[in-house]
């Protein structure tokens, strides 16, 4: 059910002052390699390939948990920048709208496979959790293995939220969800996320 | 995943500098080659490539490239190490133009010189014995100069894989021209490169010390990676980077190649290491 048809996956996102961006797809890319790359020079799209690969992979393994899911959404993010170079005409960041058709793609791909129907379960006046996160929540590693054990919904709502600077409104929109679903899913899983980490071997499944 | 690659850092102050500072993790050494095979061709005189996975005729023609590397890399260590070429210095491809010509690319190639009884190609991997029968016969009869991937023993396969795995190739003879063209071969000998690296490595048989050489070997590559992504970068500077992205993928192929050619005859680079 895939209600973002692929001409929308890839419509620049409205203007707008942006705040200070920690987003690591954050990256100027110079003009003269825009241009070589609209005009279909393989040799420049391989450099703008090179600067974004590893973002991209990242945001695609968060959302999708999986390695080969992963691949494939860079895979089939790169085509469809590719594709639609010609029409990326300035006035926003162009890392905005890669970035704008990798979560389209990552979503399209759980969205197929239903995996965007496992959240944690939504409750009356959820509270974000403003507290500082755990001590391990500096272990990478720790970090990387307790988001993989949230469902994917609400780690796809935790990871936009957080790590790329989604607003609510933003997330519900590219979910086909409501700002309140997103509102509990990031505090839900804050909370669950800090239960993970505090104690790993103990924390209950789902 | 070992915990030791995740170094610990400060206590994050909230849950958005907990994630921003998770790293970046890393992509199939292969993603590039698969999205250059399904790019749409520009240059007239390529080929359409099938969109997808490489087909059957890429892995076989990768294998046998796979298989030769053994040979490269004894041939290589038996010569100077490999070095990336400087900037001023006209590029040699190790792969032969993609319409099957067997004349070795560039002006400076020093003759090469038959391979060494030893290694045997054409058996160490039965199921691309077809593919590199053409290949190991005649035997070359000029010397291979300090290139891991012995392109010419195996051309008409190199060939074949050169022109299904980057679809748009031309490599160019007159490497000493625009700098332009060197810096597009330097970047299609990268791709073509990690993706016989891709096919090569197999973490199911890799020993300790392939394990340690191949990790320093990727550490060095994300390094040039990261120098490539600063936009300001001139010109001369992105060729010596690209030259040195080429040299560290020809070392690691070479080493992922003997690996998988080790294993095959049932040996690993721990038992050589602990002969001597």
């Amino acid at each position: 059910m895939d209600l973002m048809p692929p001409e929308t996956a890839l419509a620049m996102p409205p203007a707008r002052p942006a705040p200070a961006v920690r987003s690591s797809f954050a990256l100027d890319v110079p003009d003269s390699v825009l241009s070589r790359a609209r005009g279909g020079e393989h040799a420049a799209f391989e450099q703008i390939y090179r600067w974004f690969e590893r973002p991209v992979y990242t945001l695609a393994l968060r959302l999708c948990g999986q390695p080969d899911d992963a691949a494939d959404v860079l895979q089939d993010t790169m085509l469809k920048v590719f594709g639609g170079m010609h029409s990326f005409r300035g006035g926003s960041p162009f890392w905005g709208w890669l970035r704008q058709v990798a979560v389209n793609e990552a979503l399209m791909r759980l969205r197929k496979r239903r995996q965007l129907d496992d959240e944690l379960p939504m409750g009356d006046h959820e509270f974000e959790d403003l507290t500082p996160p755990p001590a391990s929540a500096a272990d990478a590693a720790a970090l990387s293995r307790a988001l993989l054990k949230l469902p994917p919904s609400t780690r796809t709502v935790l990871w936009l939220y957080h790590a790329e600077g989604y607003t609510h409104e933003e997330i519900a929109d590219l979910m086909q969800r409501t700002p309140s679903f997103s509102k509990s899913q990031l505090a839900r899983g804050g909370r669950r996320l800090r239960a993970l980490l505090e104690t790993p071997e103990e924390a209950p499944r789902g | 995943m070992a915990d030791t690659n995740f170094p610990l850092r400060a206590t994050p102050s909230d849950w958005r500098d907990a994630f921003t500072a998770l790293p970046l993790e890393r992509a199939p050494a292969d993603a590039w080659a698969r999205l250059a095979a399904a790019l749409p061709a520009t240059a007239p005189a390529s080929k359409a490539a099938p969109r997808g996975r490489p087909t059957w005729r890429a892995l076989a023609a990768a294998a046998s490239i796979a298989a030769a590397v053994p040979l490269a890399w004894w041939l290589t260590t038996r010569d100077t190490a490999v070095e990336p070429r400087r900037a001023s210095q006209p590029l040699v491809s190790t792969m032969p133009p993609a319409t099957g010509s067997t004349r070795p690319v560039g002006a400076t190639r020093e003759p090469m010189h038959a391979a060494s009884p030893h290694i045997d190609v054409a058996t160490a991997r039965p199921e691309i014995a077809r593919a590199s029968d053409r290949a190991a016969s005649p035997r070359p009869t000029r010397r291979l100069r300090a290139s891991p991937v012995a392109a010419v023993a195996v051309a008409p396969a190199t060939a074949a894989a050169a022109s299904v795995l980057s679809p748009d190739v031309s490599v160019t003879t007159n490497l000493s021209s625009a700098e332009p063209s060197r810096l597009d071969a330097l970047r299609q000998e990268s791709a073509r490169l990690e993706a016989l690296v891709a096919y090569a490595r197999d973490d199911r048989m890799t020993s300790a010390t392939a394990a340690l050489m191949s990790a320093s070997l990727d550490d060095r590559i994300r390094l040039i990676d990261a120098a490539l992504m600063q936009p300001d970068l001139a010109d001369d500077a992105r060729s010596s980077l690209w030259n040195q992205r080429v040299g560290a993928l020809q070392e690691l192929a070479a080493l992922e190649g003997t690996q998988r050619w080790m294993a095959a005859h049932g040996t690993s680079m721990d038992a050589v290491a602990r002969v001597d």
